[in-house]
């Protein structure tokens, strides 16, 4: 058998961390590879657009390694809007200069969705030389060429989200419409999971590019549905639902989106491996999808109404009218045939010779 | 009595195994959709397990039909093409008792013409958007393009209401012609008589 160093096996717990959704137990330990494997950290900047926020809360919410040892030991954070100490034009000059500095290798991540309406002045960060505003848009464009590796953080960035839900009156849009698919990996999530964003960087840090989905998410990640890992899954199988909160069964009643939603929640759970939404009684929303939230409406019902001028009603209402309407038809054009003679089944045998014969809507004979 | 064939033994085959398949697949349908007001099946996982069942059977149905289709060319009889529209008026006065004259068709009227071309088309997108609801992770893509899986879901549902009416018309007029017609579908005969009758009265 083949001997293996210490470090090659703690790349590989890392690597099958990763992938199995361990990272709880075993991410301490990829802290320690990583600071042996790294010899010069990478610079990583953190810029912020149409964003809540949210995301970099998620992010300090990191456990296993915390956010002291994510900051001093993977990676050298140089520019954070909320966790930078300078602020204001010379935290705008500071991002320039780290940038050029480490001009093609450093990693770019985005949080929050860029306004791009009105030539992008919804969202500025600053003033140029020329004291004319900087839209986030140039701003990300800018930094996106520059960079070795984009990473969006937040379904926002990702894609849109929240930020560009209708009416968007902003032109909100997520990374994928601005920076090649080649040169994106995104971390969608409302917000992501601070393992996935922390896990993502590590695995872009010692291995390069995780392998991605068709929407640009790391399948180590994003790999699974919700549904088919939910503990609340056999309520499913066996047809018990939950018709109002706080009931025991399965969520979908309430609008559980998880049989459409690609993430681990369901192994790796939130705070620290404490809880995650369904556990608590609340239907999955779908945060990590590339449509949320217009696709996971309504959030605590199955299906949204469907608008036909000007009018809203369920789906079900159309189906039912439909079927009402038809069974009338039927039934109205029944009576009428008894009436006029016309059912095959009675008419057995019976000649029908000598009608009025009416040649207008005569067809090609 | 002299007798007609009317229905080769594929097309009476394919016909009975998509009406088996499509109510199948209505009813678990219905009950997967609503399984809280619809207590149809015992549970999901039953109705799940005969829709995925179903769904292949009705997907092959199709395929089969149209392949025959392609190799006969007996799609001529049943395809509904623009100048068909012009023998619409005629037997639409005739069903809404306008007239007491039946014009004569060549093996189907427009109406049936209408609905035989219509069907395939809701079956192909029913197999497309179902198979992107039953595939999200590989097909996932498509469902994206395709405006999201919750609008595909909901074209899936409504789509169901249109084969359950117009299935009901298709029953209602076949019962309408007379149980000569029906029996026509199982062993491919009717009688002349019968069949001039109907054509011509």
């Amino acid at each position: 058998m083949k001997p293996i160093s210490r470090r090659k096996f703690l790349e590989l717990c890392a690597a099958s961390a990763a992938t199995l959704g361990l990272s709880q137990t075993l991410l301490p330990e990829l802290a320690e590879a990583l600071n042996g494997v790294l010899q010069k950290k990478p610079t990583v900047l953190w810029i912020q657009g149409a964003a809540c926020s949210g995301c970099s809360m998620s992010l300090l919410n990191s456990v296993h390694p915390d956010l002291k040892a994510l900051l001093t030991e993977i990676i050298n954070l140089r520019h954070h809007p909320q966790l930078g100490g300078v602020s204001g034009q010379s935290a705008l000059e500071h991002l320039r200069q780290a940038a050029e500095q480490a001009r093609g290798k450093f990693l770019l991540i985005v949080e929050g969705a860029v306004p791009t309406a009105a030539g992008g002045n919804y969202c500025t960060v600053g003033v140029d030389a020329q004291g004319q505003a900087i839209t986030f848009q140039t701003l990300v464009k800018d930094l996106a060429a520059k960079a070795s590796l984009v990473m969006a953080v937040g379904t926002c960035a990702a894609y849109g989200g929240a930020a560009a839900a209708k009416p968007n009156l902003t032109g909100c849009k997520g990374l994928n419409a601005l920076v090649d698919a080649e040169k994106l990996i995104n971390v969608p999530g409302c917000p992501p999971h601070p393992d996935w964003i922390v896990g993502t960087l590590a695995h872009l840090v010692m291995y390069g590019r995780p392998e991605v989905d068709d929407f640009g998410r790391p399948k180590m990640f994003y790999g699974g549905v919700v549904h088919d890992n939910c503990p609340r899954r056999q309520y499913f199988d066996n047809s018990t639902f939950a018709l109002t909160f706080g009931e025991p069964g399965c969520l979908l009643e309430v609008g559980c989106k998880g049989p459409m939603t690609f993430a681990d929640c369901s192994l790796r759970q939130w705070n620290g491996g404490t809880n995650w939404c369904i556990r608590s009684g609340s239907p999955c929303i779908s945060c990590t999808h590339p449509e949320f939230p217009a696709g996971s409406l309504p959030l605590y019902g199955r299906m949204e109404r469907i608008s036909f001028a000007g009018i809203k009603v369920t789906a079900d209402t159309v189906g039912k009218l439909a079927g009402t309407a038809t069974a009338l038809g039927i039934g109205a054009h029944l009576a009428g045939n008894i009436i006029k003679g016309r059912v095959g089944i009675l008419k057995k045998g019976v000649q029908r010779g000598g009608d009025t014969v009416d040649k207008t809507g005569a067809g090609p004979n | 009595m002299a007798q007609v064939f009317m229905h080769p033994l594929p097309v009476r085959v394919i016909h009975w195994s998509n009406m088996l398949s499509i109510s199948l697949l209505t009813w678990s349908g219905a009950y997967i959709h609503s399984p809280v007001s619809l207590k149809a099946l015992g549970s999901m996982d039953d109705a799940r397990f005969l829709h995925f069942v179903f769904m292949y059977i009705v997907t092959w149905g199709v395929i089969y039909r149209l392949l025959y289709a392609l190799l006969t060319g007996d799609h001529k009889d049943w395809f509904f093409r623009p100048k068909d529209i012009r023998d619409l008026p005629g037997l639409l006065k005739y069903y809404l008792f306008l007239s007491e004259h039946h014009p004569h068709y060549e093996k189907y009227n427009p109406g049936q013409k209408m609905l035989y071309t219509v069907w395939p088309v809701l079956l192909i997108i029913q197999a497309l958007t179902g198979f992107i609801l039953y595939l999200p992770g590989q097909l996932g893509w498509l469902a994206h393009i395709l405006g999201g899986v919750a609008l595909l879901r909901k074209i899936h549902y409504m789509i169901t209401w249109v084969f359950v009416c117009t299935a009901a018309v298709h029953i209602y007029l076949v019962l309408l012609s007379g149980w000569k017609v029906l029996r026509s579908m199982v062993t491919g005969y009717i009688d002349e008589e019968t069949l001039h009758e109907l054509q011509d009265e």
